[in-house]
Parts: C-alpha cells; structure tokens; sequence
C-alpha cells in the first residue's frame, strides 16, 4: 500500500490516525505545505520502506522517534528518507540514524541542519563493507 | 538482524553542517553520490576518498575545505566518477594530469 499526493496544495499536520494504515509501504507527500511535526507515530509503519516528506514546513527537527523506532524493525527499515527543504525543521543529524541498516537514500538538503557528520553515518557503513567482502 | 549498509547516496547540502569529512568515509564503499555543496565542512579531504571505488559524484561546492586534494584519489580505481565538485573553497596545491 503506498500514499502519495505529491505537489497538490495539502496544509495541516500529518494526522496521528495515519499510523493504522500498518500496511504503507510509501508515504510520498513533497510539495505541499504541510505543518507541525513529523508525527513519532510513524515509526510504528514496520512495512515503510520510502518516507517523502520533501519542500514542507515540518518544525520540531528530526524525530528520534522515527529514526530509533524504524531502525529497529529487523525485517523492514526505510530505504528512502527524504526531509530536504523544510526550511523550519532545523536540526542536527540524529546519531540514531546509524542504526537505519536499510537506507539506500538519504537527503537532508536545505534544513538547517548543524553539527557535524556523526561517526554513526560511517559507523554502519563499515558493517556494509564487511557484507560485500 | 542481517545488518548492512548501502548508503548508495546521501545528500546534506545547504545546510550549516562543520567540521571534517572523517577518514571513515573509505568504508562506504557503495556511495555514488555523497552531496555536501553550501555548507561550512573545513579541512582537508581524507585520502581514503579513493577506496569510495563506485563514487560517481562528490560535491563539495562552497565550503571551507583546505589543502590540496589528496594524491590517492587520482589513484582510486572509480568505475564510474564522473563530477569532483569544489568551486568555492580554500583548496591550494596542483592537481595531477591523471585526470
């Protein structure tokens, strides 16, 4: 089951109900000028594989949540993350993302971010080295 | 869980993200595209680029980078590269006619 209503004129939050829809696969809702924070709740999609969320106005910074909560989720885990261009959802790189063993795609453009590159980015990609080895 | 990790593109551009790219980065041997335009990373490049063999873009434009680029990655065996982005540095040195 996928979701998407890219570039429509959708505002408002994410609502929390959407966490019943357990069997998304895709969430992709860039383009629109959705609000509030990204909702923790869908950490508990265990199916999601691609979260789209590009050129939004999310504040309240990268859940941990989502991050923590995905990455967990041994037979699953996002392959996508998109959260580039939610020019207020300043933020540092969660170190939690680490452990998203998954991810093929990361793009955190135009959000602020601060800090530096957290060892954990590279940490897991050791793991993926020894995998190809 | 059957952990690995294939990173295969990361793009954190635009950002106010500091520091040092970390010689960790020779263990992402999948990257093709690691994307670090307008943000403030300062230093030199870590040699071990060249040990990110599938590496078909790295962007770097506007930031603070030093030095010059290092001598292994005229060495590394890309299959693929095909864009070294660093306009708007501070890098210095020559750059090899490998290229």
């Amino acid at each position: 089951m996928i979701l998407t209503s890219d570039g429509m004129l959708l505002n408002g939050t994410i609502p929390l109900e959407i966490m019943y829809l357990s069997n998304l696969q895709a969430i992709s809702l860039s383009r629109n000028s959705l609000t509030g924070p990204i909702p923790s709740e869908l950490g508990t999609l265990s199916k999601l594989r691609h979260l789209d969320l590009e050129d939004n106005y999310f504040t309240g910074g990268i859940p941990k949540e989502i991050v923590d909560i995905l990455a967990g989720v041994a037979a699953s885990g996002l392959v996508h993350l998109d959260l580039s261009w939610n020019p207020l959802l300043p933020s540092s790189i969660p170190t939690e993302i680490g452990g998203m063993s998954n991810l093929e795609r990361l793009f955190l453009n135009g959000i602020e971010l601060v800090g530096t590159i957290p060892y954990e980015l590279y940490q897991l990609s050791r793991l993926g080295k020894n995998s190809f080895a | 869980m059957n952990a690995f990790f294939l990173a295969a593109v990361i793009d954190m551009s635009h950002n106010k993200l500091t520091g040092t790219l970390r010689t960790e980065v020779g263990l992402m041997p999948n990257l093709i595209l690691l994307g670090l335009n307008q943000n403030d990373i300062s230093g030199t490049l870590p040699s071990e680029l060249a040990e990110c063999t599938s590496l078909l873009e790295l962007a770097f434009w506007n930031n603070l980078l030093t030095g010059s680029l290092p001598k292994e990655i005229y060495h590394g065996d890309y299959k693929q590269l095909s864009a070294l982005i660093f306009d708007t540095n501070f890098l210095s040195g020559t750059i090899s006619c490998k290229f």
